[in-house]
């Protein structure tokens, strides 16, 4: 009785695993011919830099899976807010994906544009995650928010934290916000905000918070590189493998998939900083799964 | 953390056990004045030990004297250099000015030279950058409690500057327990700013200015008391002043430079308002002049300063007899006068630092400090004394090995009255997993005489003689007339001697789910010794080194954040102290311990408890439980918090001496501050 259930069981446990080799052996022969053909993008962007260093990471990441041509493309890539804005402006466009679009910007992927957009930033929930990580027992985190952050309230409160989010209106009212609010916060938590949190804004946070012993997170490898603790961020090579994922799940399904946050994120840590702080020295690889496991 | 080293490190680099005070702490303790928060340092002794003087002591030794810990302001020392003492009631700091407090723990003249002898207070203020706007405060309770600030803050375009000015009252202990039946209400008003000016990207310019004003009520001298009647009520007047300049400079990235000059200024006299009594009779009258005259103090020379046998041999003594008959014939009345015990107290200091990165496993701090300080004072002095000293100094983090750090310190100074002394430190800091420390610290340093201590020559004039005693010369032999007790010190007093050892943990981890953990524990041998133990006031004068005291304990220091809401804190030090002088151990506690709960139960409102215990002080325990509620909310444009707080003696004994018992057991009070 034993063994016959023993071996049933076994049976059982082969006949699943090939019809899941089957599963995705279609699944592979499915989508195969889907990137046998080179899709043409065309590229948009204000700054050509920028664009130049984009090309080169979706070169890198894509691996031939895309062409970049200028005329008749299957896709428009704008890369940042005023090209993105710039190519919904053109009649007759054809498909648009959006690059590093500020969030506050979601409003422009309207239904039945032909469009989407990958937002610039992270999301909360990676940036807390490193918080988890690196200090723990930060019970009390503050989140200065602009009117085009990456983040918008209310925020979703995580457990066993005290998360405080603050409107910042106006770039001038961002030092007495900091004054009031600081001394309230074991750490300080920066969306991605390119008017509040601009290199001008660098110093004033990073020196304001050093003296009250405070660490700041976020808002991007800058600001890390300034003196932030540590920080996940969107770098090229992100946004192109993000571009290349939504680029393909238009080819196969029709339709672009919804706007959000890119998925990819690199890490930045100024142990340096860490280290002042006495915060917890997390190994990298550790750091960096967190961040594959984010939304 | 700034203090052990003079270097900006991590806590679990540097080479002592160290607590930091924090603003959130300081709320939570409910605290309404700068020495109260002071409990929560474990192993600190904290106490109104005399009247309204508190005393606050680290490894607490002698009950009144607080010489052998040193207390920064904003790097500024406000050790007192001519009577070598901490006036914690005129430190004109409010505790709403406090950014943090950083205490070193142990021996730390290595860095910042005599008198850091068992440990150093720096309290670091808020800078002005830093602080918003307006704010009003109001406190009122029961106990004659009556608190009052104002205080602006404005920032420009280089810099910003922060002032406040602030006033708290209270009645002190009771007023109707005999012995302390005069009462001893305090007042002190203090005045406290400091200005920045970034004047470019790389020098800072800052300035720190303010004084305290106080005016204490004296309970009675009991040695006086015994002659004399008070006819009005001792209070001790001060009024001090500083200023301070500093300029800090990056040279680089890796290179900082600084110098800072400052200036302090102390003025403070207590009055002696009596009417001696005849030594024959025993009623007020002219005899009372006696203990002015000339001829009393001649034979209390001359019995060698027994003040006892000097009143018992007085009488045969026909020079006296002579002196009082000369009174008598004087057709005055009661012999009433006053005398004051003034001390007038000048600090000038000026010291060059230069911190320099040397590798990237390698800092340096050295520099170099000139002061003088210099005191005056009728009573105590005679007139005027100084004291020049200038100072070396140097500071080395080593980083061998990415756990290990290594922390070597010296400290060379000479002063005039100590001649040369170096204080060496050294500490091994391993991090032998991540977010746990282990350190071992070695440390030796002293406390130099001060100038009282080194050049006292007691004498009490007295001032305020109507009728015929205007005429000293002709009525008591001498003008200006003294009291006929004297004293003066041999000027040989050695500087006392501490040698620590340390074994510490330091630890800051989470637990599963169960939040953030801080913890630092202690191992601790201290040997003190060359001490001046004796009494040195007038009755009293033994001016010798032979005190020694040994300490020998543990202490250990948590903070746990289960969540965003709480913040528990527990705090607990065991300490053997062997002595050879029983005034030594007056406030060595053996057991000490405190618990501080805080909870913000709703987004704008905490409520925090308080639980300190000190098991003894000079044989009386010390118990309260502390509780306060808090809210915050905005109104017609401002921020208000209201705050409520109560202290709960747990026990009815006398707090340090039998006299220093409250009436009323529970205290409490109401305190609104405006922001706007």
């Amino acid at each position: 009785m034993k063994d016959a259930t023993g071996s049933t069981g076994r049976s059982l446990g082969i006949a699943r695993l090939g019809r899941a080799i089957c599963v995705l052996l279609a699944a592979a022969l499915w989508a195969v011919p889907a990137w046998a053909e080179p899709l043409t993008v065309r590229l948009r962007a204000e700054d050509p830099a920028v664009a130049e260093r984009f090309v080169a990471a979706l070169d890198s990441v894509g691996g031939g899976r895309v062409t970049l041509v200028e005329q008749g493309a299957d896709v428009t890539l704008a890369l940042g807010e005023t090209a993105f804005r710039a190519e919904l402006a053109v009649p007759g466009r054809g498909p648009l994906l959006g690059l590093a679009v500020p969030r506050s910007a979601a409003g422009l992927v309207t239904p039945g544009c032909d469009c989407s957009a990958i937002w610039r930033g992270v999301p909360l929930a990676t940036q807390l995650a490193l918080i988890d990580a690196l200090m723990p027992e930060a019970g009390r985190v503050g989140v200065l928010l602009g009117p085009a952050s990456a983040w918008a309230p209310p925020l979703s409160m995580p457990r066993g934290r005290l998360l405080e989010a603050v409107l910042v209106p106006r770039p001038d009212r961002l030092a007495p916000l900091l004054r009031r609010y600081l001394p309230d916060w074991d750490a300080l938590l920066l969306p991605d905000d390119e008017a509040l949190f601009g290199p001008g804004a660098a110093k004033l946070v990073l020196l304001t918070s050093y003296r009250q012993r405070v660490p700041v997170f976020g808002p991007g490898a800058d600001f890390v590189h300034a003196g932030s603790v540590a920080s996940a961020y969107l770098d090229l090579s992100d946004l192109a493998r993000a571009a290349l994922e939504r680029l393909e799940a238009r080819r196969r399904h029709g339709e672009w998939p919804a706007q959000g946050f890119a998925g990819h994120y690199s890490l930045a840590v100024n142990d340096h900083v860490a280290r002042a702080y006495d915060l917890n020295l997390v190994e990298r690889a550790r750091l960096e799964r967190i961040l594959e496991t984010s939304p | 953390m700034l203090t052990p080293a003079r270097l900006d490190q991590p806590v679990s680099e540097v080479p002592a056990s160290v607590t930091v005070i924090d603003r959130e702490l300081i709320l939570a303790s409910g605290a309404r004045e700068l020495y109260e928060v002071m409990r929560l340092v474990p192993g600190m002794s904290v106490a109104k030990a005399d009247g309204n003087l508190p005393s606050v002591a680290y490894h607490g030794t002698q009950a009144r004297d607080q010489r052998r810990m040193l207390v920064l302001v904003d790097g500024r020392s406000v050790y007192q250099p001519g009577f070598a003492r901490v006036n914690w009631n005129a430190i004109p700091v409010a505790l709403e000015d406090v950014e943090r407090i950083e205490v070193t723990r142990g021996p730390a003249s290595a860095a910042y030279g005599a008198n850091a002898f068992t440990g150093v207070i720096n309290i670091i203020t808020r800078d002005p950058r830093d602080v918003d706007g307006q704010q009003t405060r109001v406190r009122a309770g029961n106990n004659g409690i009556l608190d009052s600030r104002v205080a602006a803050a404005h920032q420009f375009d280089n810099g910003a500057w922060r002032l406040s000015l602030n006033d708290r009252r209270d009645h002190g202990y009771d007023a109707d327990l005999p012995p302390l039946d005069t009462g001893d209400a305090k007042r002190v008003t203090t005045l406290n700013g400091r200005s920045v000016w970034e004047l470019n990207p790389r020098d800072t310019f800052t300035v720190h200015a303010g004084g305290s004003r106080t005016r204490l009520d004296r309970p009675n001298e009991r040695g006086l008391e015994a002659i004399a009647d008070y006819r009005d009520d001792s209070q001790e007047r001060a009024e001090r002043a500083f200023l301070g300049l500093e300029w800090q400079r990056q040279v680089s990235p890796r290179h900082q430079f600084k110098v800072s000059l400052y200036g302090q200024y102390n003025n403070e006299d207590i009055n002696l308002d009596l009417c001696y009594r005849d030594p024959i009779t025993g009623t007020q009258g002219p005899g009372g002049g006696l203990y002015y005259s000339k001829e009393l103090r001649d034979l209390y020379l001359a019995n060698g300063g027994d003040i006892g046998q000097t009143l018992a041999s007085a009488a045969a003594d026909p020079a006296i007899q002579n002196r009082y008959a000369t009174l008598q014939a004087s057709g005055g009345g009661p012999f009433c006068g006053t005398g004051y015990l003034d001390v007038r107290e000048e600090r000038y200091d000026l010291e060059l630092q230069d911190t320099l990165q040397l590798r990237p496993w390698a800092r340096l701090v050295a520099g170099l400090n000139l002061r003088q300080d210099r005191a005056r004072s009728q009573a105590f002095l005679s007139g005027t004394a100084e004291n020049l000293s200038h100072r070396l100094f140097t500071s080395l983090a080593l980083k061998p090995l990415p756990p290990v750090t290594v922390n070597l310190a010296g400290f060379w100074e000479h002063d005039d009255i100590s001649g040369a002394h170096f204080s060496p430190r050294a500490g091994v800091n391993w991090e032998v997993l991540p977010g746990h420390t282990l350190r071992a610290v070695y440390a030796r340093a002293l406390r130099t005489p001060d100038i009282y201590e080194d050049q006292a020559r007691i004498n009490l004039p007295i001032s305020g003689l109507s009728g015929p005693y205007g005429d000293r010369q002709g009525l008591l032999g001498w003008d200006p007339a003294y009291f006929f007790v004297t004293q003066r010190s041999p000027g040989t007093l050695d500087p006392e001697r501490i040698r620590s050892r340390e074994l510490g943990y330091y630890g800051r981890f989470a637990v599963g789910g169960m939040g953030g953990f801080e913890l630092d524990v202690r191992y601790f041998q201290e040997e003190l010794w060359d001490l001046v133990s004796g009494a040195l006031n007038p009755f009293n004068f033994e001016p010798n080194n032979n005190g020694e005291v040994s300490h020998r304990g543990t202490e250990a220091q948590l903070s746990w954040r289960p969540s965003g809401r709480h913040l528990l804190r527990l705090t607990g030090a065991h300490i053997h102290t062997r002595a050879t002088s029983a005034t030594e151990t007056r406030l060595a506690a053996r057991d000490s311990a405190g618990a501080l709960w805080l909870w913000r139960f709703r987004r704008d409102w905490w409520w925090s408890t308080g639980y300190y215990l000190a098991r003894d002080y000079n044989d009386y325990p010390f118990e309260r439980l502390d509780a306060q509620l808090g809210w915050r909310q905005r109104l017609a444009g401002a921020e208000w918090e209201w705050r409520l707080q109560v202290q709960q003696p747990l026990n009815s004994e006398p707090v340090v001496f039998a006299e220093n018992e409250y009436q009323d057991d529970q205290r409490y009070w109401l305190t609104v501050t405006v922001n706007f």
